[in-house]
């Protein structure tokens, strides 16, 4: 099935548990420019990549769902522990983007995305 | 080391729940249908198609958490499945001390550099099983160890150690061992991060066996800023990596009998106006492997927005690649091209919204005929996504290599 609907996956429940220690949580801001989108999310390491690496293996459209301004700018904030996360931006619920404003890149399932350092 | 996913379940939370005493109980929904269809058949045969409805049942308290997912699913065949399930409990106090059983729901992920050390596709996570027992909350460190029953049998124990953020650094230990019905694997992983105010040197050790041959070594320093200011700063960045030959990483993310030294300059910008990359890699062992790789993002006042990138392989492999895009009011008009070693293929994209949470995108790539010598072979993709409200919906006509598809999909989480 991934064959067949490679950028349209819509979601799987997003299930990725697990026990979660208190380590120190800090605040992350990461920002989009693309007026005119339908929708674009946020996607990580930290979220199994929006649904898709979990079970079923499909996109959750509302899993790091980022809030449009009137600027054209995409926003959401994450609380993360200390470390590295990979992440990138999927525009329209289709279109990966890796973070226009860091270039530290690696890559995702043959996808650049970028590496978020906190 | 963070933990796997800190999200358990949508940022949202639970969007629909009941309360009773100290208990939350709580569903979400999910419907997805997706189809493919060639027009060019008779009667416009479905080729492939997809309809899904999984229902997620959730309950939490101070010291439970559980939840459950049930999916029904029709595509080549209809089915009903218990698609995942999982109970974690946690006895609260310092330390704390917690449980968990699951079943499809969490997979083995080690961090490492810029890729993880054992990633979660490593298996496939429909299959995996898993109890596992973590103690923590002494001075912030934790203790976890987690039993997986993989696939053919397969079972794998993880056992991670990692400390709090201490000041001036954090450290981390990973066990890994593999009992396979064709293979058996221990692997170590060691992790530090140091601040020394200047740099902070990341280091990440494996071990997979004895001797060095077994082992690698990954070492960025990130956070060298030798030139800042207010419109951003310019970040140095060592990279060295070294695996032995008989290295043995399951995810396959250290490539064996490697020696990399490396440099990258980062731009990070305040604002959004440049940012960018520079950086190369150079094996000793093989010279003719360095390789380069720039990349440039540029957004100006007028609203054009410009990136460039390039990267080589030595003589090998070249790829650079140029694209523009204008926002204006509710349209988008945009144009780019991309240069492989043997190829260049150059696109044409226009979007218009006429609403919020509505988007259409027309897209027009193609070879041109100077260059491959061949007749060529545009692509066109028209695409339409609603997004609003938990709903999305997306209908995409395509034409590649002559053959014409239509996609449509739709999905809706509730309540």
């Amino acid at each position: 099935m991934k064959r067949l609907f490679p950028a349209l996956v819509l979601l799987g429940l997003c299930g990725c548990s697990a026990l979660t220690p208190a380590a120190l949580p800090t605040e992350g801001t990461f920002r989009i420019r693309y007026p005119g989108a339908a929708s674009v999310q946020l996607v990580g390491d930290w979220n199994c990549w929006g649904g898709l690496s979990s079970a079923g293996g499909m996109l959750d459209p509302e899993s790091g769902a980022m809030t449009p301004g009137a600027d054209g700018y995409w926003t959401a904030t994450v609380d993360l522990p200390r470390g590295r996360y990979r992440y990138a931006f999927i525009v329209d619920g289709s279109i990966w983007m890796p973070d226009e404003s860091n270039h530290v890149r690696t890559t995702y399932e043959g996808r650049e995305v970028s590496v978020f350092i906190k | 080391m963070p933990a796997p996913c800190v999200w358990s379940s949508p940022e949202g939370g639970p969007s629909d729940s009941l309360r009773m005493g100290g208990v939350f109980l709580s569903h979400r929904a999910f419907f997805a249908a997706c189809a493919s269809v060639d027009p060019d058949a008779d009667g416009m045969r479905v080729e492939e198609r997809l309809l899904e409805l999984s229902e997620t049942l959730s309950l939490s308290s101070e010291l439970v958490e559980a939840s459950v997912t049930f999916t029904a699913r029709d595509s080549d065949s209809t089915e009903v499945f218990l698609r995942s399930g999982g109970l974690e409990a946690r006895w609260p106090g310092t330390p704390w001390i917690g449980v968990e059983v699951s079943r499809s729901l969490s997979g083995p992920f080690i961090p490492g550099m810029r890729d993880p050390v054992l990633d979660r596709g490593w298996v496939d996570i429909d299959s995996i099983a898993s109890v596992g027992a973590t103690l923590g909350g002494l001075l912030g460190s934790s203790l976890t160890l987690t039993g997986y029953l993989l696939p053919h049998e397969d079972t794998l124990a993880v056992f991670e150690a990692s400390s709090p953020w201490l000041g001036f650094g954090s450290f981390g230990y990973a066990s890994v061992s593999l009992a396979g019905s064709d293979s058996s694997l221990d692997m170590s992983v060691y992790n530090a991060r140091i601040d020394l105010r200047v740099i902070e040197p990341w280091i990440t050790l494996i071990q997979s066996g004895k001797g060095a041959d077994s082992s690698a070594v990954m070492f960025e320093g990130v956070g060298y800023t030798p030139v800042s200011g207010e419109w951003g700063a310019l970040e140095i960045v060592p990279v060295f990596r070294w695996a032995g030959d008989s290295l043995v990483s399951p995810g396959g993310s250290v490539p064996r009998g490697r020696t990399v030294l490396g440099l990258d300059a980062v731009l990070r910008p305040r604002g959004r106006a440049l940012s960018g990359a520079v950086g190369c890699r150079y094996d000793p062992a093989d010279p003719g492997a360095a390789s380069g790789a720039f990349s440039a993002d540029m957004t100006s006042e007028g609203g054009f927005h410009y990136s460039l990138s390039a990267s080589g392989v030595g003589s090998r492999a070249f790829r650079a690649s140029a694209a523009s895009i204008l926002h204006r009011g509710k349209a988008s008009m945009g144009g780019g091209l991309e240069m492989m070693s043997d190829s260049l293929r150059i696109t044409g994209t226009a979007g218009y919204s006429p609403t919020p949470g509505v988007h259409a995108v027309l897209e027009v790539s193609a070879t041109p005929v100077i260059w491959d010598g061949d007749t060529p072979e545009p692509h066109e993709s028209l695409s339409a996504v609603f997004a609003r409200n938990g709903v999305t919906a997306a209908l995409r006509l395509q034409r590649r290599d002559g053959e014409t598809r239509i996609i449509a999909s739709a999905c809706a989480v509730f309540p």
